[in-house]
């Protein structure tokens, strides 16, 4: 569903990607993980095609992305449901419109049937009561949650989620990621999940991959993931302080 | 040495020159919006309020004071030539053709332009826009439209509003404080005010729009990463633009008068 090829790409100085290639199958969902700054945010929009990679090839569904034209483009993306890492919510807008506004924009669905599934979906990520709020007047947890209502909200196919769950309380946290887990095998999403709560999306996830220096260092399957031997994985997902990970 | 140096300034120069492109690919892209609907109509009446409406008061100070000045420094000019009798005329071709659109162009600059850059900037950096485009959804349409169309039709009525006021200014202080006579002031204005010179002033209002707009969505569209991003690309569209406006209406004048 997902195949990068080879991708190498260089931000300000910084060999962000030296040769990343991975699949996503249709079904999967794949856990991203690394240190802050590695790339994990850039990679997600190169697959989304909102940055190019200097070399290399994205294909979705056998698209590549890379080259897509804008009438393509358009037609992978109206299958995607994307959570940027701080949200991206339209801050003139209330909770309410932010979720419409892909409806409102790209359906002809009537403004009363709408309405319906919106308050439907804002009552499911426990946002029932802030729809006419704000941007501005949301908490980091209540951000996300809609952010996350609206990247549902056009019933995607191919979601990614980026951190969706860094910065909340643990009790949110592990309530957003079982609503994942529920949305995932009720509606077979495929699906690319930056998150740090390890060990619990290991749980929800069949694969994980590690990105470190720019390089892929780890492809497992979820189950054996916890017993990888690469010292980076071991360190990392353990989070021990002693490693190879140094801090600068 | 001397290859170094010209490859600096080549590289310079080649640099420059994709700015410019970029930016008239900005331009036509928005244009190419305007001409093919759907037009965001909520999003323009929302920006005329914002651009047009929420300016009124500060083009009605200027304007008042820049038709008092006007007439006080005219009013000493034409009198050493004995002929005061054109003060009204003076102050009121001076605004219609040039300082009304001018003045109040700069001002809507300062005033909308600098936060039009802002505003479209931090949309960029909090990654809004990227937000957009992948609902599959041209962002040109909902951030620079907008500010297109309501520049080109607030523009010129807010320099009309500024002629009218810097008129009455200009008559306060030549007929009530100068002692020229009312009959003389106003009467001399409609014997040597023609449509053409309204129209003038129309026309480079309607261009002074489209630099406003153009400049300060390119700006805040295309700013760089981080608040620092913002807070720059806001500067140098409101320098940029309050520049271009000043060149083109030399050339317009030029053309035009
Ligand atoms: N638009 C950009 N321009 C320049 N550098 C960028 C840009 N976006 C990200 N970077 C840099 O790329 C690196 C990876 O960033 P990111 O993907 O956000 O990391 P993370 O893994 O924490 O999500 C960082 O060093 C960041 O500063
Ligand atoms: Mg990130």
């Amino acid at each position: 569903m997902i195949q990068i090829e080879n991708l190498w790409k260089r931000l300000g100085g910084l060999e962000v990607f030296k040769g990343v290639s991975f699949e996503v199958q249709k079904g999967e969902f794949l856990a991203l993980i690394g240190m802050s700054g590695t790339g994990k945010s850039v990679l997600l929009k190169h697959i989304a095609g909102l940055m190019k990679p200097d070399r290399g090839r994205i294909l979705v569904d056998g698209t590549d992305v890379t080259r897509a034209s804008f009438r393509e483009l358009e037609d992978i993306r109206s299958r995607f449901g994307f959570v940027f890492q701080n949200g991206a919510l339209f801050d003139s807008m209330t909770v309410f419109d932010n979720v419409a506004f892909p409806l409102r924009e790209k359906t002809r669905m009537t403004e009363s049937k709408i309405a319906d599934r919106v308050r439907h979906d804002l009552e499911q990520v426990g946002l029932g009561g802030a729809e006419e709020k704000y941007p501005s007047q949301l908490s980091g947890g209540m951000i996300k949650r809609a952010a996350l209502a609206r990247a549902l909200v056009r019933d995607p196919e191919i979601v990614f989620f980026d951190e969706p769950t860094t910065g909340l309380d643990p009790i949110i946290a592990k309530s957003i990621l079982r609503l994942f887990d529920s949305f995932h095998n009720r509606l077979k999403l495929t699906g690319v999940l930056v998150s740090h709560d390890i060990p619990d999306i290991f749980g929800i996830v069949q694969k994980v991959a590690m990105l470190h220096d720019g390089e892929l260092v780890a492809l497992e399957e979820a189950k054996n993931i916890q017993s990888c031997s690469h010292p980076v994985v071991d360190q990392f997902i353990h989070g021990r302080i002693d490693g190879p990970i140094r801090y600068r | 040495m001397v290859t170094r140096s010209i490859i600096n300034v080549g590289s310079a120069a080649l640099l420059g020159l994709s700015r410019v492109g970029r930016m008239g690919l900005f331009l036509g892209r928005t244009i190419a919006c305007v001409a093919v609907p759907p037009l965001k109509v909520g999003y323009i009446v929302r920006q005329i309020h914002f651009i047009g409406w929420k300016s009124v008061f500060v083009v009605c100070l200027t304007g008042i004071f820049t038709g008092m000045v006007l007439a006080l420094q005219g009013y000493n000019a034409l009198k050493s030539f004995g002929s005061e009798a054109f003060l009204g005329p003076m102050v009121t071709l001076s605004l219609v053709r040039e300082l009304g659109p001018v003045l109040s162009a700069l001002m809507v600059t300062g005033r909308a332009g600098s936060a039009i850059t802002a505003q479209i900037g931090i949309m960029r950096i909090n990654e809004q826009i990227d937000a957009m485009e992948l609902l599959g959804l041209n962002p040109l349409r909902y951030l620079a439209v907008p500010n297109f169309v309501a520049a080109l039709i607030a523009f010129p009525l807010l320099a009309w509003i500024f002629d009218a006021i810097g008129v009455f200014g200009g008559y306060v202080v030549g007929v009530k404080l100068l002692g020229v006579a009312s009959g003389t002031f106003l009467g001399e204005i409609t014997e040597h005010l023609r449509m053409r010179d309204l129209w003038g002033g129309a026309v480079k209002s309607l261009s002074f729009g489209a630099i406003m707009s153009w400049v300060c969505c390119y700006k805040g569209y295309f700013s760089a990463h981080g608040a620092e991003g913002v807070s720059a690309a806001t500067t140098q569209a409101v320098v940029t633009a309050s520049v271009l406006i000043l060149v083109w209406d030399y050339l317009l004048t030029a053309v035009l008068f």
